[in-house]
């Protein structure tokens, strides 16, 4: 079930090794800048095949661009 | 990006307001102002950060707005100051602090929970030091 979280969340998650974090934003933009250890799965291109990648026992955080 | 998370990247390398944050002293609104000159004048600080219960950043004080009798804080804030992310890059804060002439700034996350304050002095330094290690390798990207 998909709910918000906050960057403190992520942190917690993260330094637990617990949540897999998904960039969806294009590769360009990626190799510029993500937060360390994010992997990159562009929205154009999420489907079931790059979603396999993901670990599904995980919880999985995506974000993309808040520009705040 | 969501700012204030550890990142990676080719443009990460460029320095940041995050690199360069200082703390400033923080008060409620609820504080007075002769406790708030009081702390100021033993810090040497010349502003003041009004935050509530979860840090967010509410106004700011300076420490000429405190002559006057004692009161609260929040009598003479001055709300809605003006506020940075951690990863705008130095070199185009440093720019608009020149083009508006201002010399300090409040560093907030994007939930508006105060970080700390930039100054003008902090950056000068800070980019004069890395010019002087490795060259001065800038970056221009749009501000967030």
């Amino acid at each position: 079930m998909p709910e918000v979280i906050q960057r403190q969340e992520v942190r917690r998650l993260m330094a637990r090794g617990q949540g897999q974090v998904v960039e969806v934003l294009p590769r360009e933009e990626y190799d510029q800048a993500h937060i360390a250890g994010a992997i990159n799965i562009p929205l154009r291109d999420l489907n079931a095949a790059s979603a396999g990648r993901l670990d599904r026992q995980r919880p999985v955080i995506v974000y993309c661009n808040d520009f705040t | 990006m969501a700012a204030g998370l550890p990142a990676e990247g080719a443009a990460t390398t460029a320095p940041e307001v995050g690199d360069v944050i200082r703390t400033v002293a923080r008060f409620t609104l609820d504080d007075t102002t002769g406790t708030i000159a009081r702390r100021l004048r033993e810090s040497g600080e010349d502003w003041a950060a009004l935050v509530d219960a979860g840090g967010v950043l509410l106004g700011r004080v300076r420490v000429e707005d405190l002559a006057g009798p004692d009161t609260t804080a929040a009598c003479v804030m001055q709300s809605g100051p003006s506020t940075y992310r951690p990863n705008v890059p130095l070199d185009e804060l440093l720019d608009r602090m020149r083009e508006k002439a201002f010399a300090k700034a409040f560093v907030t996350d994007p939930e508006g929970r105060l970080l700390g304050l930039i100054t003008r002095e902090d950056i000068e330094a800070h980019l004069e030091n890395r010019s002087g290690i490795a060259g001065s390798p800038g970056r221009s990207q749009a501000e967030e």
